[in-house]
C-alpha cells in the first residue's frame, strides 16, 4: 500500500513536470516500478528536506543524501537510490520535528538569569505574592507518576509542623553536621533542589532526590518529587564489610536498580550512575550524611553527590509543599 | 540605605498609577548570566582575560598562542586592508567617505539600524559603501573583506564592547531575542545547541579542542585561523560551528546571523576589542 501511495504520487509528478523527471517516470512506465518507487521517494525525500528547511532546521548532508540518492537513480541503481533517499527523508522529518518542537524560546535549566534587583516600589507591591524568588511562583514536579506543584504557602497563620517543631535532640546521635561532608561534594539548598526536581519532571534520568529517612517518616510529608531509600539500607560497617548477606544485595540492588552504578567483575563502575541529591530531616540529622560517606567509599564520585543539609526542617519552614507518602 | 520618603512618595505613585513594576530580565541580566556561570566554573579567571576566547581557560594552548602571537600571522592582512582603505574607488571617493570617523570603528558595530530596521553589521556596512560607489560588494566569509576588516579591527584595538539596544525602535529588541533564540535553539543531527558547547559545556574538550565560554568571542574579529591558513570573518565561523554540529550553514550575513551577532557581542559588553586574533 506504502508502494501503492508513492505511485500516485510520481503518477501526479508526470503530469506536472516535465524534463527529465517525466523521462524517468516515461522509463518506469515501461515497466521498471522500482525506478518509480525511487523517484517517489526523492520526492517525498526533498519535500522533507524543504519541510526542515522552512523552519531553518536543515542538516548538513540531507541535500548531499539526495544529490546521490538522484545519481544513483540516473546510474540505474535504484535499491541504493532508494536507500539514500530513505535516509535523506527520515533526516528532513527528523530535523523539521526538532525545528518545530523549538518554535518557542526554552531556555536551558543551566541558565539562570537573576531578574534584576526588584525596585523598592515592586517590592512593595508584590508583599502579598508567596513567591518562592520574584522571579519563581511554582515548579511542576513529578511525584509517583502524578504532577505537583510545589509553592510556598499562602496561608498567613501557618507554622512549622509539630513533627518539625522540636529543637530538643540528643546528641548522639543526632549531632549537628558540618557544612561540608567531603571534598568535591557540594552542600546545597532548597533552590538548587528545586532546579533537581525540576530537571527530573522534564525527563533527565542522571538525577534522583533521595529522602534518607526511614519510611515511618514519610507519613509526616516529604518533598514532592523524591524517592524514600532508607539510610539503613545504605549501610557497610566501619572496615567496609557488610553485615549480612542480605545488607549485600540490597544494596547491590539500590546501586544498581536505583542509583543505575553497573558491577563488573565484582568491581562498581559509576560512569553512568546518577546525580544523587540526599537529604533527612535537618541540620542535625546525621542520616545523609552517612550515605554520602559510604557511597563516597565505595567510589561513587563526589560531584555526582549533592547534599541537601537543611532536609525536611528546612523545607517546611520555608513554607514549602509535602505531600505524604 | 532607603531613602524611605522617597519610597514612601514612589509607593504612593505606583498606586494612584495602578502600575506595577515587575523585575526583568533583560540583556544585562542576560550578561551577568553568563558572567556568573563562567565565574563559577573558572573562579580565577579575570574578566579582561576573557577577550582572549579559549586561552583565558586553556594553559597548554595559551603558550602555544603566545608563540603564534610574537610573529602575528595577521600582520599581512593588516597592511593589505591599509592598503584598501588608502585606495580611491573608481569614483574617486574611497573608505574614508564612508566612514568619516577614520578606521578606528569597529566598536559601533554590529548596532541597530532603524532606518533599514536591521542590525547594521561591520562588513555589511563596508559592503553598502561599495555599493553606494558603483563597486562590488565582497565575498562575506572568504578573501579580501578579511583584509580591511583587519585593518580596521587593528585601528579599533582598545576601544570598548558597548552594544546598546535603543529603547526607541521595538524592533531593535526583537533582534535581541532572535539571537538569543538562535544561541538556544538546538540544531543539526548532533543536536546542539550554541549554549551545548559554549555555555553549559565549556571548558569541557570536544576530541582535541577545548570549549570557549561566550563572553569574549566577538572581540576579536577578524581571526587568523591555523586550520583555514587564513583570516575569517565571524560568519564564516558560525557556518563552521553549524557544520561542525551537522547543520546546514545559514547565510552569511543574512538575518539569523546578524541577530546572533548582536546576542553575542551583547555579552561581551564591557571587554575591549582585540583584534585580529590568531586561533588554532
Amino acid at each position: 500500500m506504502h508502494t501503492k501511495k508513492r505511485l500516485s504520487v510520481v503518477l501526479l509528478a508526470i503530469c506536472l513536470s516535465s524534463g527529465s523527471a517525466s523521462l524517468i517516470a516515461a522509463d518506469a512506465k515501461k515497466g521498471d516500478p522500482k525506478m518509480a518507487e525511487a523517484q517517489a521517494m526523492i520526492t517525498a525525500a526533498e519535500e522533507a528536506r524543504k519541510k526542515a528547511a522552512s523552519v531553518d532546521s536543515e542538516w548538513r548532508d540531507t541535500g548531499k543524501f539526495i544529490k546521490k540518492a538522484q545519481d544513483a537513480l540516473k546510474a540505474g541503481k535504484t535499491d541504493d537510490a532508494i536507500r539514500l533517499a530513505k535516509v535523506a527523508e527520515d533526516q528532513g522529518n527528523l530535523a523539521y520535528e526538532q525545528g518545530f518542537s523549538q518554535k518557542e524560546l526554552k531556555l536551558p535549566s543551566y541558565f539562570k538569569v537573576k531578574a534584576s534587583a526588584p525596585s523598592p516600589v515592586s517590592a512593595a507591591m508584590s508583599m502579598k505574592a508567596h513567591k518562592i524568588t520574584p522571579a519563581l511562583t511554582s515548579v511542576e514536579v513529578m511525584h509517583k507518576g502524578e504532577m505537583v506543584s510545589i509553592s510556598r504557602t499562602a496561608d498567613e497563620n501557618a507554622v512549622i509542623p509539630k513533627a518539625y517543631a522540636s529543637t530538643a535532640r540528643e546528641c548522639p546521635p543526632f549531632c549537628v553536621q558540618p557544612m561540608a561532608i567531603g571534598p568535591g561534594v557540594d552542600t546545597i539548598g532548597e533552590l538548587e533542589v528545586l532546579d533537581y526536581l525540576e530537571r527530573i519532571a522534564k525527563g533527565d534520568p542522571t538525577v534522583l532526590v533521595v529522602d534518607s529517612r526511614t519510611s515511618d517518616w514519610m507519613v509526616r510529608g516529604t518533598v514532592p518529587g523524591s524517592v524514600n531509600i532508607p539510610w539503613n539500607r545504605i549501610n557497610i560497617d566501619l572496615q567496609g564489610t557488610f553485615g549480612s548477606q542480605a545488607e549485600v544485595d540490597s544494596l547491590d540492588e539500590i546501586l544498581q536498580n536505583q542509583f543505575h552504578a553497573r558491577k563488573t567483575n565484582g568491581e562498581w563502575d559509576f560512569r553512568n550512575a546518577k546525580t544523587l541529591v540526599l537529604f533527612c530531616n535537618g541540620i542535625w540529622c546525621p542520616q545523609s550524611t552517612a550515605n554520602i560517606r559510604t557511597l563516597t567509599k565505595l567510589g561513587y564520585p563526589a560531584y555526582k553527590l549533592k547534599w541537601y543539609r537543611g532536609g525536611m526542617q528546612s523545607w517546611v519552614s520555608a513554607g514549602l509543599t509535602t505531600v505524604n507518602n | 540605605m532607603i531613602n524611605y520618603r522617597v519610597l514612601k512618595k514612589l509607593v504612593a505613585a505606583a498606586l494612584v498609577g495602578g502600575f506595577v513594576i515587575t523585575a526583568q530580565a533583560g540583556p544585562e541580566e542576560d550578561r551577568q548570566a553568563f558572567v556568573d556561570s563562567y565565574k563559577w566554573k573558572f573562579p580565577n579567571v579575570p574578566m579582561e582575560e576573557y577577550v582572549n576566547g579559549v586561552y583565558a581557560i586553556d594553559k597548554v594552548g595559551r603558550e602555544n598562542w603566545e608563540a603564534i602571537e610574537e610573529f602575528p600571522p595577521y600582520e599581512i592582512f593588516i597592511d593589505e586592508g591599509l592598503t584598501m582603505w588608502e585606495k580611491p574607488f573608481a569614483n574617486g571617493k574611497s573608505y574614508k567617505d564612508c566612514f568619516p570617523e577614520g578606521p578606528g570603528i569597529a566598536h559601533k558595530y554590529p548596532h541597530w539600524d532603524k532606518q533599514q530596521g536591521m542590525v547594521m553589521t561591520l562588513p555589511l556596512a563596508l559592503n553598502q559603501c561599495l555599493e553606494a560607489n558603483g563597486e562590488k560588494p565582497l565575498k562575506y566569509k572568504k578573501g579580501p573583506i578579511n583584509n580591511i576588516l583587519s585593518y580596521i579591527a587593528f585601528e579599533s584595538r582598545g576601544q570598548v564592547t558597548n552594544l546598546e539596544i535603543p529603547q526607541d525602535d521595538p524592533r531593535a529588541m526583537e533582534a535581541y531575542e532572535e539571537g538569543k533564540k538562535f544561541y538556544f535553539t538546538r540544531r543539526g543531527q548532533l543536536n546542539f545547541s550554541c549554549a551545548t558547547c559554549h555555555l553549559q559545556n565549556t571548558g569541557m574538550q570536544v576530541r582535541t579542542e577545548i570549549l570557549s565560554p561566550s563572553v569574549g568571542h566577538t572581540t576579536h574579529w577578524p581571526v587568523y585561523r591555523s586550520k583555514w591558513g587564513t583570516v575569517g570573518t565571524l560568519h564564516r565561523r558560525f557556518s563552521g560551528c553549524n557544520n561542525n554540529i551537522r547543520a546546514k550553514a545559514l547565510e552569511a550575513q543574512g538575518e539569523q546571523y546578524r541577530n546572533l551577532e548582536y546576542f553575542l557581542t551583547s555579552l561581551s559588553n564591557g571587554l575591549e576589542l582585540n583584534g585580529p586574533g590568531a586561533r588554532k
